[in-house]
């Protein structure tokens, strides 16, 4: 990445946002599959009970919360690290 | 079957003769559960002794239990408060120094059982800083503060060159410059930017199409309170690491940036005073007497000639590996009332960049590790392992102390926290101590001014707040 022209730019960004699109499907089918393990279990109707709902609230705001967490994390790291190795 | 024959039938007699009858009633007979008596006297006095001293152990454990759970739960709802994810925790700084003639263990055990866990329950960040040898603490926080001096000159600078760049005919010249830029000059520019821009997280999906939490900062929250007072902390296990944290803040905002140049006899002193003598005493360590025996041959008697009993086979090998003393101070504790307050430090100091209030400005607790050393000091020892709960007590008292914040300004008298333990070093160290000008056998000088900055958690200000609290 040290001397990118302009052209080459935009495929950065390119396979930057395809990266990114990737991630958020990941993360996406990871919180469905384990809210709806964690907190669906009566399947004797086709609606989910409230219960089940606030559950899945939950779930899924405590999913979104941490992986912003260390999301934030990550980029802090890798910024330290990038400055330590004169980038 | 031969110690049968060895008793005379009537001795054996006499001996079921005077056998109590015990207690025992019709049913127990039925049950033929035999006649309960006590057992003679001898092993009445044994299990006595023994089950005392057991009995001792479980209550002070389970008083010192009782004790941490009880200040934990003053802090637990700090720990389950809502915390938004763009913010950091409050950060602790925990200085561990070991207590004389022993091993740094001693100290964390005070850390870990005691303090540790209350942080842990409050929820608080806590960055441990520990040292075996002495000085280094102190070298640890003067540099931290000079650091701090650095960073704020270099933003001044960097601020007025911003300024200077703002003024209008260098605008003007600049834009002319721009006109003649070179295709090649803005390609490189743009490459410049554009790696600027570029940052991981990008690469992460919880930021995908999520502009306002891509762009948010993440902050501190000791860069976000008003009164610097009230950000982080500093906790100094063990009265050593109490002496050189003080030090330390005066050798950092009264002392040069830069080490002075020293005369070469000046050092040799004072690199044989940071020697390790948190170790035995009567063996120095190699790689430090090395140091001493190359800057001053007239201190010859510390040769590695004695080395370290774990340093035998290699001691040549370890003195390569052992890291070197710590630098001496930048200005001796004599020296203070002459030299200025330098000029970065005045009214509430932050970090340029992160916001963050100076180490000096951080309230500070200190805990001591009373610690006692020696074979005749075995029955002061015994006693203290089964009153160990109201140390405990102590202790767990002023991490919550830390943590509710219960502070006050410095006084001169703080000076002497925790000074109790003093008296449990052990007299011969302190000697030697004296002989190598060692920091932690001299009296704590301290300067006004300094002084004035500090802070101190004082855990007697929480005993009015846990009774409101309880009435509550």
């Amino acid at each position: 990445m040290d001397a990118l022209n302009s052209r080459e730019q935009q495929e950065f960004q390119r396979v930057v946002e395809q990266k990114q699109m990737k991630d958020f499907m990941r993360l996406y089918s990871n919180l469905v599959e384990r809210c709806f393990s964690d907190c669906v279990n009566d399947f004797t109707s086709s609606k989910l009970t409230s219960k089940e709902q606030t559950c899945i609230m939950r779930c899924s705001e405590k999913f979104l919360k941490h992986s912003e967490r260390v999301g934030q994390r990550f980029q802090e790291q890798n910024a330290a690290l990038n400055q330590s190795m004169g980038r | 079957m031969m110690g049968e024959f060895k008793h005379p039938p009537q001795e054996k007699q006499k001996m079921s003769s005077t056998k109590k009858a015990g207690y025992s009633n019709p049913a127990f007979a039925a049950m033929g559960i035999p006649a309960l008596r006590l057992p003679g006297p001898k092993w009445c006095a044994f299990w006595l002794v023994v089950g005392a001293g057991i009995a001792g152990v479980v209550y002070d454990k389970r008083e010192q239990r009782r004790i941490c759970k009880h200040y934990s739960s003053l802090v637990k709802d700090q720990g389950a408060a809502h915390m938004d994810t763009w913010l950091k925790p409050r950060r602790l700084t925990v200085f561990v120094a070991p207590p004389p003639g022993d091993y740094l263990e001693t100290s964390m055990k005070v850390w870990r059982r005691y303090v540790k866990q209350v942080l842990f329950e409050a929820g608080l960040d806590y960055e441990v800083f520990t040292e075996e040898r002495q000085g280094v603490i102190r070298h640890e926080v003067a540099e931290r503060v000079r650091q701090l001096r650095r960073d704020i000159a270099a933003a001044e600078a960097a601020e007025q060159r911003a300024l200077d760049e703002k003024r209008w005919l260098n605008r003007m010249r600049s834009w002319w410059r721009r006109e003649k830029l070179s295709e090649e000059e803005l390609e490189r520019i743009r490459a410049q930017k554009f790696r600027d821009e570029f940052t991981y997280k990008q690469l992460l999906g919880v930021f995908y199409k999520n502009a306002p939490l891509r762009e948010q900062k993440v902050w501190d929250a000791d860069a976000l309170v008003e009164d610097p007072v009230l950000a982080g902390g500093v906790i100094c296990i063990g009265r050593g690491a109490y002496k050189e944290y003080i030090a330390g803040i005066h050798e950092g905002t009264l002392g040069p940036l830069d080490p002075p140049t020293l005369t070469p006899e000046a050092p040799t002193e004072l690199s044989a005073a940071a020697e390790d003598l948190t170790q035995a005493p009567e063996q120095p360590e190699p790689s430090a007497a090395a140091e001493a025996l190359k800057q001053a041959p007239e201190q010859a008697e510390h040769s590695p000639a004695e080395p370290d009993s774990a340093a035998t086979d290699a001691p040549d090998e370890k003195s390569n590996n052992a890291p070197a003393p710590p630098p001496a101070p930048y200005v001796s504790p004599d020296e203070y009332s002459s030299l200025s307050l330098s000029q970065e430090l005045v009214g509430d100091v932050r970090h340029p960049s992160s916001h963050i209030p100076a180490l000096f400005h951080q309230p500070l607790l200190v805990i001591p590790v009373p610690n006692l050393s020696g074979f005749l000091q075995t029955p002061r020892k015994i006693y203290r392992f089964y009153t160990r709960r109201y140390y405990a007590e102590e202790c767990c008292k002023a991490a919550a102390a830390m943590v509710l914040q219960t502070i006050r300004p410095f006084q001169p008298d703080d000076l002497n926290l925790g000074i109790s333990e003093e008296e449990d070093w052990p007299r011969r160290w302190v000697e030697q101590g004296r002989e190598r000008k060692s920091e932690w056998v001299q009296d704590l000088k301290a300067d006004p001014r300094v002084i004035a900055e500090l802070h101190v958690v004082d855990p007697a200000l929480m005993a009015d707040l846990a009774a409101t609290m309880n009435l509550n």
